[in-house]
């Protein structure tokens, strides 16, 4: 059926995310129930460099930042 | 020496010692009695007659001298008026110098009763990497933005989405926060501190067709073989 979903878990743990560091690092799992192995690969995609949802991510990361400096 | 320090403190020492000039007098006409009852010895009690004799003689001089001590205290107690510090009657000359002393209100003669606001420019984002009003040392001072830096990224990061292949992938909520975030002051210069390690729970949604049929290309899987 076109439309219907199933809701798979995915979780994209930032780590060390601070001052020191330039960048921080994506450990990206999934939890019950997961996704396929097809679609597993396809966040795989978007999340590993220059992937495009980490790029959104960072470009957040980096808007916090800014935000965070101008206080 | 003992004697001028006597005098010249008797008028505070009246109650306890004797006058001088008396003494001398009693010591005239004692003689007697004084011999007698050293003779005697102090072991033994003085003889009744002498006693009783001496003390018609004593009474009025003691009565006098009690009359006189009255006066001098009167004297004495005008004379330390105001120096007595758990009660001191004001002056009307002093009372003159210090004016009115009724306790006035703060801020005006305002009738209401709220307190005065805090002026809004020491709540304002922008004091928060300074020194406090109060710090002109320019001391370390520190501020926590943890719950701001936590709730900041929540607003930056919820609500990202990225289409992967036939789905989307958008970021539900950030849980398991481990870290912090601080501006300490230090030498008048702000530091904008943070660490953190959080997880951004996405929820992807796959169509069930896809997600049970399609056969990735083996390109997309970057080497695994899934069939």
């Amino acid at each position: 059926m076109p439309g219907s979903s199933s809701a798979k878990k995915a979780t994209v743990k930032v780590i060390e995310f601070s001052q020191d560091e330039d960048e921080p690092r994506f450990e990206l799992s999934f939890q019950s129930p997961k996704p396929s192995a097809v679609h597993q690969a396809a966040l795989r995609s978007v999340i590993e460099a220059q992937g495009p949802l980490r790029v959104k991510i960072l470009a957040a990361l980096q808007q916090f930042v800014n935000d965070y400096k101008a206080k | 020496m003992v004697g001028g320090a006597q005098k010249s403190d008797w008028r505070f020492h009246k109650r306890i010692c004797k006058k001088p000039e008396k003494k001398k007098k009693k010591d005239a006409k004692k003689p007697a009695t004084a011999s007698s009852s050293e003779g005697s010895g102090s072991a033994s009690a003085p003889a009744p007659a002498p006693a009783s004799s001496s003390k018609p003689k004593r009474k009025p001089a003691a009565a006098t001298s009690q009359a006189e001590l009255d006066a001098e205290d009167e004297e004495i107690v005008k004379s330390l008026k105001g120096y007595r510090y758990f009660h001191r009657d004001v002056s009307e000359h002093e009372a003159k110098i210090i004016g009115d002393i009724t306790p006035e209100r703060v801020g005006g003669n305002d009738s209401d009763d709220d307190p005065m606001p805090i002026a809004a420019a020491t709540a304002t984002p922008q004091s928060l990497a300074t020194n406090s009003a109060w710090n002109t040392a320019k001391t370390w001072e520190e501020r926590d933005m943890t719950t701001w830096a936590k709730s900041h990224l929540e607003s930056l990061l919820v609500g990202v989405s990225q289409d992967v292949t036939d789905s989307l992938a958008e970021i539900k909520e950030l849980a398991d926060w481990d870290g912090d975030a601080s501006i300490p002051v230090i030498r008048g210069r702000p530091r904008f501190l943070y660490d953190f390690t959080f997880n951004v729970r996405t929820l992807p949604s796959f169509p069930r067709r896809h997600a049970s049929h399609t056969l990735p290309s083996p390109s997309f899987l970057w080497g695994r073989c899934c069939m």
